[in-house]
């Protein structure tokens, strides 16, 4: 299996202190990664540190064959290499249809596209998203929910091959995370590599095909969905290590 | 539609308009008009970076006085034809903008506004100290040009609207392509346009690029207007004041906005306080203020929506403490 | 010799500078305001000095007190009457707003005061102390002395008393302040006309050193800017530190390169701190964000 994203021993310092620690991970072509761990625990700052908007403290990341540890975003942007933010950003002053045009002007084949074309993927990209009504809408006025669906169609129309969700999934409802957790398997049959950043752990265990941990930005655990659940240190770093003695005692009961 | 096709027909009476006017306007006129041309053509340039791309400066002045010295220098000292002087000037103003873009254009928002104003006083002393080159506070005079006084300023006149007309096409192609989209971007959330692959700073390079070009131009033009320019005059920060207003009356971030604006502005200039020369300048600020306060989208916003008292109050009410 | 005397003659001035900077500081630390009417703030404490001085012959100092509390009216009505409407709107708005009200005051002055450049000279206008060589004058030694006395008292109030502490409160977390009791539009008014005050006793000190006129305003609210940025936003030590480092360098570099580069070399400065320690000498780093 092709690996798409290699890290060694990356690390990022603010300060003094040790955001992420030494962190040793890939992920291989067509996989679907989730990636937990309690708040804090530095998910969000690894997928900053490999987009490149924190620079990296220490270590490498390779993409393909490429070392982009000091790339600048808009170049592993165009690599293919897409992402969401937890708290959305959208480009106010434009409307939804213009805010998808962005990812398809500018991500991996968009440099080469003309407007027309881009257009075209953006029709594809929203109704896919399912946002194609709404496309004349000012971003302003549209809700939270459509806001975080207009997120993924950004990355989306910058035809990824590795996507990076982070807590797509937080406000909602449990019909409304079985429609996200069916696209984002859809997704990945056509082809892009995936990881997923959740608490929900639901939408973690349903569908990826590995999971990995972070705890204090460290790595403590990789396994798959199963392993991970029984994992003592996981249990421990999510729950508190009296829980983990209380289940410990229960067991040997 | 028809609300479209309205706009394209009263553009196009409105230019056949402008090109038939020296014929028939009083020369008074025809100079007001000239100049009118001449900072909608600074207040659109500006709107470039300030109001498509998020990067208000404060000193874009600096290239107006650029582009006339540098034409005043080539024709006063190397004896070269005004065509030649203005195009070098306006090339000189890109460069200068390129250059100094790379450390200024790091900075953002005010940090930016603030460093292109000290950029412009900057600039504005080391002319006046190059002495030699630039006669320093003296100021350099251009030869009169012979002829019949009517035809020159018709020339200019020309001159100035044919620069107007290619920075609004320069303007309306930019919007709609590609390039106009990444400045969007940049100015709404420059971190998720990096993230998208906008390659932020060769934009925003270009952005100010393309603003000090036009400039430049019509900094160049204008000192063979006039004649005769010196650093306070043609470094003036009420230059940049006027590019502002102009872009903020008519609407930032629009096509015609700045060019709307700086009719309205000039035209009210000249009716209005012409009559009043000294308050004249302070109404400048009184001007910047209530526009601020009641229309921060500009005249452009006002007529997308309706024009209304209430919509005026409700901006007060939303931005108030 | 030359080079002491110019380390004397900067911190002196640097003195000043702090003094011109204090106000300015403070409203962007704490409102997120950059006042650029703050140069005109100053302008109009000149000239109230100046017309007292010229009308009644009182000796400049005493007319510290009158400067300081018009231009606290004057800050307290615009800010409270006209900047509080816009406040809470893009940052940017408010800094053209800013502008407006400087384009307006600096030629309202204009037109009252005319354009010639005044000057203030005191009997002792020359005299100074002699300490091996070095010259201090009187003047330079007061103004230094007096503006550093009033950033020390603005120091006192906003650690002693309860408005003081509100205000710094406001600075540190808006919304904090308020859930505290804290009325942040009666806050920024304070501010605001306390930053002018301040403004207005600096014009004051510098009518007495230089000619004035209605359009000097703007190289000092550049000034001001760049201390502020030095020093840290909101940051008092800072505002000190930082405008020692201007005066120095303005001297120095007037003594030393050109007298005629004193612009260029605040702005080199001000584009290097910018990029290399936006937070300024003293600051912390989230007074450097700007909130959107």
């Amino acid at each position: 299996m092709e690996i798409l994203l290699k890290g060694e021993n990356v690390s990022k310092y603010f300060g003094g202190l040790a955001a992420l620690s030494d962190l040793t991970f890939q992920i291989e072509k067509g996989e679907i990664v989730g990636l937990i761990g309690p708040n804090g625990a530095g998910k969000t700052t690894l997928v900053n540190v490999i987009t490149g908007v924190y620079p990296v403290s220490k270590g490498k990341i390779r993409f393909r064959e490429e070392d982009i540890t000091h790339a600048k975003p808009y170049h592993i942007g165009r690599m293919g290499v897409a992402r969401t933010f937890q708290i959305v950003k959208s480009f106010s002053g434009m409307t939804v249809k213009e805010n998808v045009l962005i990812g398809a002007l500018f991500g991996k084949s968009g440099m080469k596209r003309t407007t027309k074309e881009a257009l075209k993927k953006v029709e594809e990209v929203l109704e896919f998203i399912g946002l194609e009504k709404k496309k004349d809408f000012p971003v302003e006025e549209t809700t939270i929910p459509d806001r975080k669906r207009l997120e993924l169609a950004k990355a989306l129309a910058m035809e990824p091959d590795l996507l990076f969700l982070d807590e797509v999934m937080a406000g909602l409802r449990p019909k409304e995370m079985e429609d996200v957790m069916g696209l984002i398997k859809e997704l990945n049959r056509n082809g892009i590599t995936i990881l997923l950043i959740e608490h929900v752990m639901k939408a973690i265990m349903g569908i990826s095909d590995r999971v990995i941990v972070l705890h204090e930005g460290r790595l403590i655990a990789g396994g798959t969905p199963e392993e991970i659940s029984k994992d003592e240190k996981v249990i421990k770093a999510y729950l508190g290590s009296r829980y983990a003695k209380s289940r410990e005692e229960s067991a040997h009961a | 539609m028809s609300r479209i096709k309205w706009k394209w027909i009263s553009l196009v009476i409105g230019c056949v308009f402008l090109i038939m006017a020296p014929f028939f306007l009083s020369a008074y006129w025809v100079r007001v008009l000239t100049s009118v041309f001449m900072f909608a053509v600074m207040a659109e340039s500006w709107n470039i970076l300030a109001g498509f791309c998020g990067y208000p400066s404060f000193g874009n002045a600096v290239f107006f006085g650029l582009g006339a010295y540098t034409t005043c220098i080539l024709m006063v000292k190397l004896h070269q034809p005004f065509l030649v002087g203005v195009i070098a000037g306006a090339i000189l103003c890109t460069i200068y903008a390129i250059v100094l873009g790379f450390p200024i254009l790091r900075l953002k928002g005010h940090y930016f506004a603030i460093a292109t104003l000290g950029l412009a006083e900057a600039t504005k002393e080391l002319v006046t100290n190059l002495e030699k080159i630039t006669k320093g506070s003296e100021g350099i005079s251009l030869p009169i040009i012979p002829g019949d006084v009517k035809v020159i300023y018709a020339a200019f006149y020309f001159a100035m609207f044919g620069i107007m007309i290619v920075t609004i096409l320069f303007t309306y192609w930019m919007s709609k392509r590609r390039l106009g989209y990444a400045f969007q971007a940049i100015r709404a959330d420059e971190e998720a346009a990096l993230v998208t692959g906008i390659n932020a700073a060769w934009y925003k390079t270009i952005a100010w690029s393309a603003s000090a070009f036009f400039t430049g131009l019509v900094g160049g033009v204008y000192a063979y207007w006039t004649a005769f320019i010196n650093p306070e005059g043609v470094f003036n920060v009420g230059i940049t004041v006027k590019m502002l207003l102009m872009t903020f009356l008519g609407g930032p971030g629009t096509v015609f906005g700045p060019i709307v604006g700086a009719f309205i502005f000039e035209f009210l200039s000249e009716l209005v306080w012409s009559h009043f020369v000294n308050v004249h300048a302070a109404f400048l600020g009184v001007l910047i203020v209530l526009v601020v306060i009641f229309m921060p989208g500009g005249v452009m916003k006002l007529m997308r929506g309706k024009l209304s008292l209430s919509k005026m109050l409700a901006n007060i009410k939303e931005n108030r403490i | 010799m030359v080079v002491l005397q110019n380390i004397v003659n900067g911190l002196l001035l640097g003195g000043l500078y702090a003094g011109v900077a204090l106000g300015f500081s403070l409203v962007w630390g704490v409102m997120n305001v950059i006042n650029l009417a703050h140069g005109a703030f100053i302008m109009i404490g000149a000239y109230v000095t100046f017309w007292i001085y010229y009308f009644f012959k009182i000796d400049p100092f005493i007319t510290i007190p009158f400067s300081m509390a018009f231009t606290f009216l004057l800050g307290y009505l615009v800010q409270k009457y006209i900047i509080n409407l816009v406040v809470r709107a893009q940052v940017f708005m408010v800094f053209i707003l800013t502008f407006g009200i400087e384009i307006f005051l600096m030629n309202l002055s204009n037109l009252i005061c005319t354009a010639d450049f005044r000057s203030v000279t005191p009997s002792y206008s020359g005299a100074g102390i002699n300490l091996g060589g070095i010259l201090v004058p009187y003047i330079r030694l007061a103004i230094c002395f007096i503006a550093l006395f009033l950033t020390y008292l603005l120091n006192l109030f906003l650690n002693k008393t309860k408005t003081g502490n509100a205000i710094k409160a406001t600075s540190l977390d808006k919304e904090a302040a308020q859930l505290v009791g804290v009325h942040i539009g009666k806050i920024y008014t304070m501010t605001f006309a306390l930053s002018a005050a301040v403004a207005g006793a600096a014009g004051s000190l510098i009518a007495i050193i230089v000619a004035i006129s209605p359009y000097m305003g703007g190289v000092y609210t550049f000034k001001a800017a760049l201390i502020a940025c030095l020093g840290g936003l909101g940051s008092i030590p800072g505002v000190i530190a930082g405008g020692l480092v201007v005066g120095m360098a303005e001297t120095m570099g007037s003594q030393f390169i050109s007298p005629g580069y004193k612009e260029f070399i605040g702005f080199v400065l001000l584009v290097f701190i910018l990029i290399m320690r936006p937070e300024g000498i003293m600051g912390k780093k989230f007074f450097a964000v700007i909130k959107h």
